[in-house]
């Protein structure tokens, strides 16, 4: 079965939930179970699990992610390492980004989804612990679906 | 004969008496045991029932002991003391006070230093009890690797009985005395934090001809503590005083220590990620690169390609590291493009 690996969080920052973080991952992974995709979920020990995910690695060290990300059909990650890390190895997926600016911190290699300039923070060089979690921040799932049914026709 | 010196500083209540007592329980005993007490407000250890039971099991083993007052000057008097005042003892045995010897311990680096007259220090394994990874591969006790900050000495790895020559030693090991006079003892310069002073003696027994020797079946186990001992030195500046007494040194043995262009990450995995892209560039550019970074396990692909240095290494070297905080960089320089871009500008890729 194909897979496809998710990177759902951004470090939580004091306690607090950090401001890129997509908040729909629930219906993209059942979305991707309908695909018939296994779904691999990555992060960190401390992080909850997608409900739907297949398997959930925590704490794998680099060497092995940067293997699994060219083993895997695609990838959809919010604004964290794991976006740079796909592009470091050249594996296209999907980036969620939310109030962070992709023409400061995204890949023309991967597919950048970003509801625009409107809602990224005005100064995008603060600590994220300083900015405030705003849900209309990111797009709505069905959007990132659409966006999901391309990239599936065009690694086809 | 064998003299075991311990210096001490703030750990009466804690891990000395561990330590001293290890030193009793070895099965190869020393002659003597010189306590070097650079604690700021002196105890007479004769006195507390502990100490009291402890010197007495010294005396009743025919092991000698001294202790010595300081007048809180560190260590690195201590050590020198050890050397100038017991020229009856060819060999001499460094503990910490923070450091448990296994039993046979002595025995193992006693048996490799007589072996031959031109092994001037042997070390074992100095670990911490906590510390179960496996060796990292960046692990060394080479010379040129000294600014990775990651010894050998630091892991332990049951079964593991590699005896090997050296370029310096850490922490606790056993020297010979007439080598160490030959080299005119300790670096006196140092300061009373004494940093580097295991590692300028040592090489530099080393740059004078003898061999140090790395022998794992020795172990002794380290309880890191947060107090106490040198790390009770808070002062910033007397660790980067150090590091420059250590940079002279390296400079008279003609040690290459030029970092070339230097590279600071403290920061993110993404970010590093980020600046990896650029690495290729940048190894094209200069000769020698060096990077400091706060997950340093992101370049593992590139330990042959560059010199990877420790964060606190990068802090004693290059003093202030803001200047590389490249969101620091973006803010100053009201950035507008994109990371990549403005790691290239900031070093000038």
């Amino acid at each position: 079965m194909k897979n496809v690996i998710i990177s759902p969080y951004s470090p939580s920052l004091d306690k607090k939930k950090n401001p890129k973080n997509f908040p729909y991952w629930s219906t993209i992974v059942g979305y991707l179970k309908k695909k018939e995709y296994e779904v691999i979920q990555i992060g960190v020990n401390g992080e909850m699990e997608i409900p739907g995910v297949d398997e959930f690695r925590k704490n794998k060290p680099y060497e092995e992610l940067e293997k699994m990300v060219m083993e895997c059909e695609f990838w959809l990650s919010v604004d964290n390492f794991f976006h740079h890390l796909a592009a470091y190895k050249g594996k296209k997926g999907i980036a969620i980004f939310g109030p962070s600016n992709p023409n400061i911190f995204g890949h023309d290699g991967n597919v950048n989804i970003s509801k625009g300039s409107n809602y990224h923070t005005k100064n995008q060089f603060l600590m994220w612990v300083q900015v405030d979690y705003n849900i209309s921040a990111f797009n709505k799932a069905n959007e990132v679906i659409e966006e999901i049914d391309k990239l599936i026709k065009e690694v086809q | 004969m064998i003299l075991c010196e311990i210096c001490t500083s703030g750990r009466y209540e804690s891990t000395l008496p561990l330590a001293i007592q290890s030193v009793a329980m070895q099965s190869m005993l020393p002659d003597k045991l010189l306590i070097y007490d650079d604690n700021e407000n002196k105890v007479n250890l004769t006195q507390p029932p502990l100490y009291y039971y402890l010197l007495n099991m010294l005396h009743r083993l025919d092991m000698q002991w001294e202790i010595l007052p300081s007048n809180k000057k560190g260590q690195i008097y201590g050590h020198q003391y050890a050397l100038d005042a017991h020229s009856d003892y060819e060999f001499i045995w460094r503990l910490d006070d923070d450091e448990i010897a296994m039993p046979n311990t002595l025995e193992i680096l006693y048996k490799t230093i007589i072996k031959n007259e031109k092994i001037g220090a042997v070390g074992g394994i100095v670990a911490q009890p906590n510390i179960t990874e496996k060796m990292p591969i960046d692990a060394s006790n080479k010379i040129e690797d000294i600014y990775k900050g990651i010894n050998e000495q630091w892991f332990y790895n049951k079964g593991d009985d590699e005896i090997k020559e050296v370029d310096h030693l850490y922490s606790s090991f056993l020297y010979r005395r007439s080598a160490a006079i030959e080299i005119g003892g300790y670096d006196m310069r140092l300061s009373k934090v004494g940093h580097r002073e295991e590692t300028i003696l040592t090489y530099g027994m080393k740059h004078a001809g003898y061999k140090n020797i790395l022998n794992k079946n020795a172990v002794t186990w380290h309880f890191r503590m947060p107090d106490g001992g040198i790390r009770g030195e808070k002062e910033k500046f007397l660790w980067q005083a150090d590091e420059r007494v250590f940079e002279l040194n390296m400079k008279d043995w003609e040690v290459d220590i030029s970092l070339g262009k230097v590279i600071v990450l403290e920061n993110g995995v993404g970010d590093h990620y980020m600046f990896k892209m650029l690495l290729p560039e940048l190894i094209e550019k200069y000769d020698k690169v060096t990077i400091a970074a706060s997950n340093p396990g992101v370049f593992w692909d590139y330990r042959d390609k560059v010199n990877m240095i420790g964060m606190d290494q990068a802090r004693l070297t290059l003093g202030d590291i803001e200047k590389f905080n490249i969101y620091k960089w973006c803010t100053e320089n009201k950035w507008k493009g994109h990371m990549l871009n403005a790691y290239r500008r900031m070093y000038q890729i």
